[in-house]
This record gives C-alpha cells, sequence and structure tokens, in this order.
C-alpha cells in the first residue's frame, strides 16, 4: 500500500543514481568543534613539522586530530598505503577489512552498553505492568547535591514528572 | 470535489477573456455549494479569480497530469517561483537503495565500505538499509495481499471510493438543477388550475417538453 505512493511521490522528484565512479556527495567531512573556533597563538619549535595532531593538542587535551574525526580514517590509511607503492587491491582489502572491524567494535561496545544496562535492571512482569527496578546511589546526587545524575526530588533541581506530556497513568488497561 | 466556482459564471467569463465557449460542459449547481443560496444572480467573479481561470486554461494544463518525472512551476530544479534560492535535490532512487540494501545485507559488506564505494553519507546508508529492511518486513506481512498487484492498488482504492459514496447516498434524493430553476418568472394561472411539479418546468423551458421534476430524482 505505501509502496506505490512512495513510487508515485518519488517520480515526481528529481532523482539520484548511485555509481561506484561518481560519488554522490562528500562522506568525508567533519563538524566544526566548538574547541577549534578560538583563535590561538602558540608558539612552536621550528625544527620540528607542526602536524594536525599538534593543532588538536594545542585546542584542547582531549581533541582528536581531523585524520580521526572524520567519518572514514581507513580511506586516510589506504590513500597513504596506496602512496607507499602498494597494490592497489591489497590496499583495498586491507582497507576493507579495517572498515569492517572498526564497525564491528563499534557494534560490540554498543551492545555491551545495552547489557550493561540490561544488568543494572530487575524487570518484573506482572502481566498488566513490567516494573523496571534499578539500583540507585544516594551519592549519585553528588557533593552539592545538584548532579544530574542523581535521582528523585531534590531541591532546586527540576524534576520532569510534571512535564508537558509526560505520561505517569496507565495508557492501556489489560 | 465539484468546482467551487459555478461553472456558469466561468464559462461566462473565460468566454468573455479567451474567446473559448466552456458552456458546454457547465453543470450549473449552485444550491448545494453557495451558502447565499437564496440569491439568484449569479455570483460575481473577480479579476483574480478570473487571471487564474485563464492561467489554469493557458499554462496551468501541463502541470494537471503526471509527467513520470519533476514537474515544477519554475522550472527543472526550482518547485517554488518566488523562491529562487531553493532548489529541488535529488533523492536516492529506488534502484539505487536496492542496491545499497544488497551490498550491505545480501554480500555482507560492511557499511563503511558501501558508503566509500558510491560516496554516500554513512548515515544515509545506514538508514537506507534500516528503511528497506522494514519495508521488506511489511512487504513480508502483506503478502498476502499480493492478489491485487500493488502498482495498482491505489487505483483500486480510487474506484471504490465512488462506490462507497453510492452506499452512503443511496436513499438519499439529489435533484439537478438547471439554469432555468433560477429563473424569476412571474406566471399568471387560472384559479382552478391545478399547480402541478410539470407545471414551473413548463414555465421555465418555455416548451411543453420540460422535464418533470419528479423524474429528475436520482436514486
Amino acid at each position: 500500500m505505501a509502496l506505490p505512493y512512495a513510487r508515485a511521490v518519488s517520480s515526481m522528484v528529481p532523482q539520484a543514481y548511485i555509481s561506484a565512479n561518481k560519488p554522490l556527495e562528500p562522506i568525508n567531512e567533519i563538524h566544526v568543534h566548538s574547541l577549534t573556533m578560538q583563535q590561538l597563538f602558540l608558539p612552536t619549535s621550528e625544527s620540528r613539522q607542526f602536524t594536525r595532531e599538534d593543532a588538536a593538542k594545542a585546542f584542547g587535551d582531549k581533541m582528536l586530530p581531523a585524520d580521526k574525526r572524520v567519518p572514514h580514517p581507513e580511506l586516510i590509511q589506504l590513500e597513504k598505503d596506496i602512496l607507499q607503492g602498494m597494490p592497489q587491491k591489497d590496499a583495498m582489502k586491507l582497507f576493507n577489512e579495517a572498515a569492517l572491524k572498526s564497525e564491528t567494535t563499534l557494534a560490540n561496545r554498543e551492545q555491551e552498553r545495552r547489557e550493561k544496562e540490561e544488568r543494572r535492571k530487575t524487570r518484573v512482569d506482572t502481566g498488566r505492568f513490567e516494573f523496571r527496578f534499578e539500583n540507585i546511589n544516594v551519592d549519585d546526587a553528588g557533593r552539592d547535591g545538584r548532579s544530574r545524575k542523581g535521582t528523585g526530588w531534590r531541591y532546586g533541581m527540576p524534576f520532569y514528572d510534571r512535564r508537558r506530556g509526560e505520561v505517569k497513568i496507565p495508557t492501556k488497561v489489560e | 470535489m465539484p468546482p467551487r466556482i459555478p461553472s456558469q459564471a466561468i464559462g461566462g467569463a473565460v468566454e468573455a477573456a479567451s474567446g473559448q465557449s466552456l458552456r458546454a460542459a457547465s453543470q450549473p449547481c449552485y444550491a448545494s455549494q453557495h451558502a447565499n443560496s437564496f440569491s439568484t444572480s449569479p455570483p460575481v467573479l473577480n479579476r483574480y479569480k478570473r487571471d487564474m481561470r485563464i492561467w489554469m486554461e493557458r499554462y496551468g494544463k501541463k502541470f494537471k497530469l503526471a509527467t513520470g518525472g519533476p514537474n515544477y512551476l519554475g522550472g527543472r530544479n526550482q518547485p517554488f517561483t518566488e523562491n529562487s534560492s531553493f532548489k529541488s535535490q535529488p533523492v536516492l532512487s529506488e534502484w539505487s537503495r536496492e542496491e545499497i540494501w544488497k551490498a550491505v545485507i545480501a554480500r555482507g559488506e560492511s557499511i563503511k565500505a558501501v558508503s566509500s564505494k558510491y560516496g554516500v553519507d554513512m548515515r544515509r546508508v545506514a538508514a537506507v538499509v534500516r528503511l528497506k529492511e522494514l519495508e521488506k518486513a511489511w512487504a513480508a506481512q502483506v503478502s498476502w495481499f499480493r492478489g491485487c498487484s500493488s502498482r495498482s492498488l491505489p487505483t483500486h482504492i480510487a474506484h471504490a471510493i465512488p462506490a462507497f459514496m453510492m452506499i452512503t447516498f443511496k436513499n438519499r434524493l439529489v435533484l439537478k438543477t438547471t439554469n432555468h430553476g433560477y429563473k424569476h418568472s412571474f406566471a399568471s394561472l387560472s384559479d382552478p388550475s391545478h399547480f402541478l411539479f410539470s407545471t414551473p418546468c413548463q414555465f421555465f423551458s418555455g416548451t411543453r417538453s420540460g422535464i418533470l421534476a419528479d423524474t429528475q430524482w436520482q436514486s
């Protein structure tokens, strides 16, 4: 049902076709980090090259260099490999492996995070409701009691249970 | 939906403006469409409405039906004529989306590799794969519906809607008004004669063959 309409609508707008020869859009762009918006005057030694790593460090201790912040850092390695004389086929193979590996790592990390969160919770399903209990720590509120991680009512902190659209009553009866 | 502007008035205006006659196709039907249905004078068509009508007749024709491609008012990529800085950006075609899905799911390539191969943003690749999966899941769910070819489904619905309407209006009597029905007529009748449905018909049409209101009912 939705497909014919999607087709009809898409026939009314310009279409783009992907091709291995012509990129559709720029893919390796980075967001401008607010730390990099400042103007810096940094004395450096002339005897050594000033690289992107140095620039990142100058902007902030935790800043990553642009080469690592791009969505496809593997492409840089690919170009380096080809420049060093590696056959394109081998370089591409390495690139594909690296891409797959980085994606798997990311997916695993996400999976772990979810599992960890799940472990903190105890789910009790009563049929009508599913109660989710989790351990909380009083010290989560921090030294001044105003940390965002704290639980429940705290003086001077907004508690969003009365925010517009916040549903607290059961929305269906089973 | 029938035109809100009474077509008789339009016919006259356009006829006057462009020399074309629309009167043949006109189906005057004031009573059901106008709040001031008691007024007998035809509604005045102002200049803007007339200009719009003329534009629709002369230039608007090519926008009436789908052309199978973009058919924008302002030309190739410009849907809004007044906003020249707004350009309609191309969207990924169905074929391209299918290719991306095949590469990622069927051939098991990584999203990054597919993204760099075709020069499509990684987030776009991920979104395409996600939505394609959803689409295929839905398609599998409604596979029982395949008896009806999916391409013609909206057509089926378009045909079905008037049928539903017929059912709704089946028991309602609708009288189509004619031109003559809107004239003021002062006719002198002899007292003893009976005033029947057929009597005003004869006066309005000026002939004896006026169609009886009774026979105009549509059931």
